[in-house]
């Protein structure tokens, strides 16, 4: 049986729990055990690190060294930036002992050793359980969806997608039965990242891709970042405002929509969470 | 502060930095930045300003706190310069040598300050630390109606969720942030 360590990250506790209700109960009913890293900690998003560089690291290397700690070799985290910060501080360490000697200094009475292995919950699905192996309950038949992977869940590159173009959202939701939209702005930013301090930017950014979802036909936008969720369902009201359209395109977790397909049931997988309601889509298609 | 000369030897010496000396000006950087439109000199320049040690000028523009860190630009340097994790070393640089003003240097206090209290996100805290080092009251304002809807779908909470082990978080974290003053 497949097993991970489970990073949640700050936003699944609160403003984004449906996406860590969703994540677990997907998992569950695939057969995939998840064991949260006990008294994990935030891994420093992109604000922390404008304090002090170190905590770049030190941050992230903390819940490393829990992980290992607590046998945990493999772990997985649904924030695309928690998974980045946790990615690259791993192998960082890993690939410069001298760096990993000053984490280790840095953290009392705890010692990374070992390079734990970083996985989006998305990859771990397509990659080490199997698009094969889903038994699909309840095809999203007719359901068009915009996947959009944003910045971090590709970038900086790795060994798990294509960058550019990737595709194992869109495969994905292929085998669950929906349709992928062809969607220019899969991988183009939100500009999550700076919504408070420069709120302009990121309704400039995220009307660009909220735009194109619209324009690719898609019904719905799937996505795997609690930010980027923010950024084009909270803030969708600004964006229609700086466009002078409604755009009226729910946000919905990649896991969500796993989950239905799955045929869990709709009320338990947190779509009342989400700002734009997706329940007309969803009494449309049947769920 | 540093000299003129100074300011190169201290970005090469960083992480993600060693590499700013092999940029050939190609301004892959700047045609994949999204948020160029906002930047007085987009990240090409910033790069050449950098090998020439313009240290004041590079670290007072505004472009380092416009970076959304999204990656677009080190994916494509075909230079394999690290221009993201630079922008970040830049930012860091600068508030630790006073160029303080961007709103989003204080969002990096206020986010660090609610961390070292409670080890995970706290969002109402947050805020409540930003709004009161910026005092941007229209801000404010213009986020109470978000606020609100987070309030009627229970995506905000009063109550933080604290890490177990404060005793030795503390010392994990060290000083960074704690200043609320800004230069």
């Amino acid at each position: 049986v497949l097993t991970y360590g489970y990073y949640p990250g700050c936003t699944q506790e609160h403003g984004s729990r449906e996406f860590d209700i969703s994540t677990r109960l997907v998992y569950e009913r695939l057969g995939i055990e998840l064991k949260e890293i006990d008294d994990w900690n935030c891994c420093g998003a992109v604000h922390v690190a404008v304090t002090d560089a170190s905590l770049g690291i030190t941050l992230p290397a903390r819940n490393l060294a829990l992980a290992e700690d607590q046998g945990l070799a493999e772990i997985v985290a649904p924030c695309t930036g928690c998974y980045k910060n946790l990615r690259s501080a791993s192998k960082a360490i890993g690939a410069d002992k001298a760096l990993r000697e000053k984490v280790n200094e840095a953290l009392p009475e705890l010692s990374l050793e070992s390079d734990i292995i970083v996985k989006h919950p998305l990859y771990a699905i397509t990659h080490d359980y199997g698009l094969d192996r889903i038994e699909v309950v309840r095809p999203l038949e007719g359901l068009k969806v915009a996947c959009y992977y944003g910045c971090v869940l590709t970038r900086p590159r790795d060994e798990f997608d294509r960058a550019e173009k990737p595709e194992a959202m869109d495969r994905l939701m292929r085998t669950l039965g929906a349709e992928p939209v062809a969607f220019p702005a899969k991988t183009k930013c939100c500009g999550g990242a700076v919504i408070l301090s420069h709120q302009h930017v990121a309704i400039g950014l995220t009307g660009k891709v909220l735009l194109a979802a619209k324009n690719a036909g898609a019904d719905c936008v799937a996505l795997a970042c609690p930010m980027c969720q923010v950024a084009l369902d909270l803030y969708q009201s600004k964006v229609d405002k700086s466009l002078g359209m409604k755009l009226d395109m729910p946000i919905l977790y990649f896991t969500q929509l796993v989950g239905l397909a799955l045929g869990l049931e709709r009320d338990r997988l947190g779509f009342e969470q989400q700002v734009v309601s997706p329940a007309p889509l969803l009494d449309r298609l049947g769920f | 502060m540093a000299e003129m000369t100074g300011f190169l030897d201290e970005i090469l010496a960083t992480r993600g930095g060693e590499r700013v000396l092999q940029c050939y000006q190609c301004g892959t950087c700047s045609g994949s930045c999204p948020v160029l439109a906002e930047m007085d000199y987009g990240p090409r320049r910033i790069m050449h300003m950098i090998s020439m040690g313009q240290e004041e000028e590079v670290l007072s523009s505004p472009d380092i706190w416009y970076c959304v860190s999204c990656y677009s630009c080190a994916n494509r340097c075909p230079r394999d310069i690290e221009v993201t994790d630079v922008m970040a070393t830049l930012r860091s640089t600068a508030v630790k040598k006073g160029y303080t003003k961007d709103p989003e240097a204080k969002l990096g206090r206020a986010f660090a300050n609610t961390i070292r209290q409670h080890g995970r996100s706290f969002e109402v805290e947050l805020m409540i630390r930003f709004y009161a080092s910026t005092l941007d009251v229209l801000g404010l304002l213009g986020m109470t109606p978000l606020a609100l809807k987070m309030l009627s779908k229970g995506k905000l909470s009063f109550v933080p969720k604290n890490i177990k082990d404060t005793r030795t978080w503390r010392k994990v974290f060290g000083t960074a942030g704690r200043r609320e003053e800004v230069a």
